[in-house]
């Protein structure tokens, strides 16, 4: 017995710390990060990430793929892709992780919280890996391992649709095999209008964020068009160009796109002035969804067609401002191509149905434990319910330092300097004048901060 | 005491069994220690067989008895999801034809040697002998260029595995007549766990 009190309150201790330290570290991080202090976000995250740079290694995904965003945007290129690389091979050890240590975690989770389990990427912060790493060589005009990058994060968005279809089907059969007859209540439970309601109220969507066709994240998809409508070497990579461009005006309905669909076209037919002295914008705008906690009483049957209000925490979706509605370049306007808050929100709600099962299952599980040692031990009963409550915790854990949307517009420069108009920042931005093509990219974290502008000459 | 000792005995052996000593293999072998990524193995495949291909080509005979065409490497480009250089198939290829004794490669105006136009410079050193600097109108123009990429194609399997497929594909071009005068294409296919992503 004593036994079993202290492995309990070791979990409870190990699964609310789990919750409590990354919050703490996500407060001092947006600290830094969001007063643009990106020197101080990157030395922060890096130091999270747990970096080592002997061996080029992370021990910490999410704090790596944080590290890696902020120090290419902080202009540490290099750096950027080294965390990134090196968060890329925690993934990959992630998806390869067998049965066995996946069905313990989540067993040892069971009696603690989401939170507890490693983190588990999602397929946009796998996409946007690449994306970012692909940016960061553009940025060193290496636009060849650019194309490679572009190229992963294409295959990425492949294998976003294959991902969802087995997950789901996977996971739930690991729910359906732990616990039968739990899962049988915690499904009956997850499924009840009331449930629903009370999720709907609390700020839940099931329903809100329609994927992009294909679960494909557009600024990928463009970006890479873009690359090879500026870069490309052949007809089939402009017809390449064509393509995404096209893709992404299904999605998007921008004229900036439809226009870069016909300049693709263009190319391909060998007109190769048409892209002469033409200057491209992309603009990051402000930043993306984030998950937080709430606590709700939702009903639940322990084991039983009795029905009993049960105290749980679950994450959901605290969407962030933009920065700017839009931002003026060289006199025109830029429009969205991809609201990522809509990737973001798509595959949490995908997801959902499975993090409610599980925390209902828990729930269930930790209730029926206490109650039944509470009728044997009232001491014991008492402290698994302090246990309870302090291991109640939902995973708010997500890779945070995304922009909410991007935009693009392109134009022809009538001269070397051109003016960036943000909100109240103005900024004159400087043009190689050997250079045929430009992009000049503008990241704003907030209206208050200055933008931070970076230009490719090509 | 005894029972503590055999336990860390058997632990120990254990790890060192599962430690993988280091060892030499047979780079070209496509039999064992294989990868999903290119390897030495594929490039030198593809490049011999490529190579052979193109010193029995008709259209690539140079017509004086003991004459080679000139060869001028232009860009191979990756198009695959490894980062990789193209020199790693360019180079086998090189190695092949220059033995042939069919083909020269120069190597002037890639920015691969640059020596070739520096060295010109000490015409106006007082250091050299005057009559062993290379003078103008040395230097020989290539015939032809060879450029081409090398793509990557992925597609997941029914039992979940991943069929990854390289492309080897590379084209000569007669600089007199912009023809291509002659076309290559070999294609590599691994099938490998769909778990993760291929790099």
């Amino acid at each position: 017995m004593i036994r079993a009190l202290s492995a309990a309150i070791t979990v409870a201790m190990l699964s609310g710390c789990a919750g409590i330290v990354h919050n703490q570290s996500m407060e001092q991080f947006n600290t830094s990060f969001n007063s643009g202090d990106l020197v101080a976000a990157s030395q922060f995250s890096m130091k999270e990430a747990g970096y080592n740079p002997e061996n080029k290694s992370v021990d910490n995904l999410l704090w790596g793929l944080e590290a890696g965003a902020v120090l290419s945007y902080a202009g540490e290129y290099e750096q950027s892709t080294i965390l990134l690389d090196a968060s890329e091979k925690m993934m990959k050890s992630e998806d390869q992780e067998g049965v066995v240590n996946e069905t313990a975690e989540l067993g040892l989770s069971m009696l603690g919280n989401d939170a507890m389990m490693a983190y588990e990427q999602t397929q946009y912060d796998g996409v946007m890996a690449n994306t970012i790493k692909a940016w960061n060589f553009m940025f060193k005009s290496d636009f060849n391992d650019a194309r490679v990058e572009w190229n992963r994060a294409e295959e990425r968005q492949r294998r976003a649709v294959e991902y969802f279809a087995k997950q789901i089907k996977e996971q739930k059969e690991q729910l359906d095999e732990k616990e039968q007859e739990a899962a049988e209540y915690a499904d009956k439970s997850a499924q009840s209008d009331e449930t629903k309601q009370l999720l709907a109220k609390n700020g839940v969507t099931l329903d809100k964020w329609q994927p992009y066709d294909g679960f494909v994240n557009p600024y990928t998809t463009y970006s890479y068009g873009l690359n090879l409508l500026l870069n490309g070497k052949s007809v089939s990579d402009f017809q390449k160009a064509s393509d995404a461009f096209k893709r992404v005006y299904g999605m998007t309905n921008s004229k900036w796109v439809q226009n870069d669909i016909e300049l693709a076209l263009a190319k391909s037919k060998g007109n190769s002035d048409s892209l002469d002295d033409m200057v491209w914008v992309i603009f990051e705008n402000g930043q993306s969804a984030v998950k937080e906690e709430f606590r709700v009483d939702l009903p639940v049957f322990l084991l039983s067609d009795d029905v009993s209000y049960v105290g749980m925490a679950l994450p959901r979706l605290k969407e962030r401002q933009m920065a700017h509605e839009y931002i003026e370049v060289g006199g025109v306007k830029t429009q969205v191509i991809a609201d990522i808050d809509k990737v973001i929100g798509a595959e949490f709600e995908k997801l959902y149905p499975m993090i409610l099962t599980r925390e209902i299952s828990r729930t269930v599980l930790k209730t029926v434990v206490q109650k039944q040692a509470m009728d044997s031990n009232q001491i014991l009963g008492n402290l698994l319910a302090v246990t309870q409550v302090a291991t109640t915790n939902a995973d708010t854990r997500s890779f945070t330092s995304l922009p909410k949307q991007f935009q693009t517009a392109h134009f022809k420069k009538k001269d070397s300097t051109i003016k960036v108009k943000a909100g109240n920042h103005q900024l004159d931005v400087v043009l190689d004048p050997n250079a045929k093509q430009h992009i000049v990219h503008v990241k704003a974290i907030s209206s208050g901060v200055a933008p931070i502008v970076r230009v490719i000459n090509i | 005491m005894f029972k503590k000792a055999l336990v860390v005995s058997a632990a120990v052996l254990l790890m060192t069994a599962c430690q993988t000593t280091t060892s030499y293999i047979d780079a070209a072998d496509k039999e064992s220690n294989l990868v999903a990524a290119l390897s030495y193995a594929d490039f030198k495949s593809a490049a011999d067989s490529m190579a052979d291909e193109l010193v029995i080509s008709p259209l690539m005979r140079h017509p004086e008895p003991n004459g080679r065409y000139i060869l001028y490497i232009s860009d191979v480009t990756n198009d695959t999801m490894q980062r990789i250089d193209t020199d790693q198939l360019v180079k086998s290829m090189r190695v092949k034809l220059l033995n042939s004794g069919k083909f020269l490669v120069t190597t002037a105006f890639s920015g691969e040697d640059s020596a070739t136009r520096e060295m010109r410079q000490l015409k106006d050193s007082k250091m050299v002998k005057q009559s062993s600097v290379k003078g103008d109108n040395e230097v020989y123009a290539p015939d032809f260029s060879l450029s081409g990429k090398i793509m990557q194609r992925n597609a997941s399997l029914d039992n979940g595995d991943t069929r990854i497929e390289y492309y080897f594909q590379l084209s000569m071009t007669n600089i007199q007549n912009g023809l291509a005068y002659w076309e290559g294409e070999r294609v590599v296919g691994k099938v490998t766990d769909g778990d993760s992503v291929s790099w």
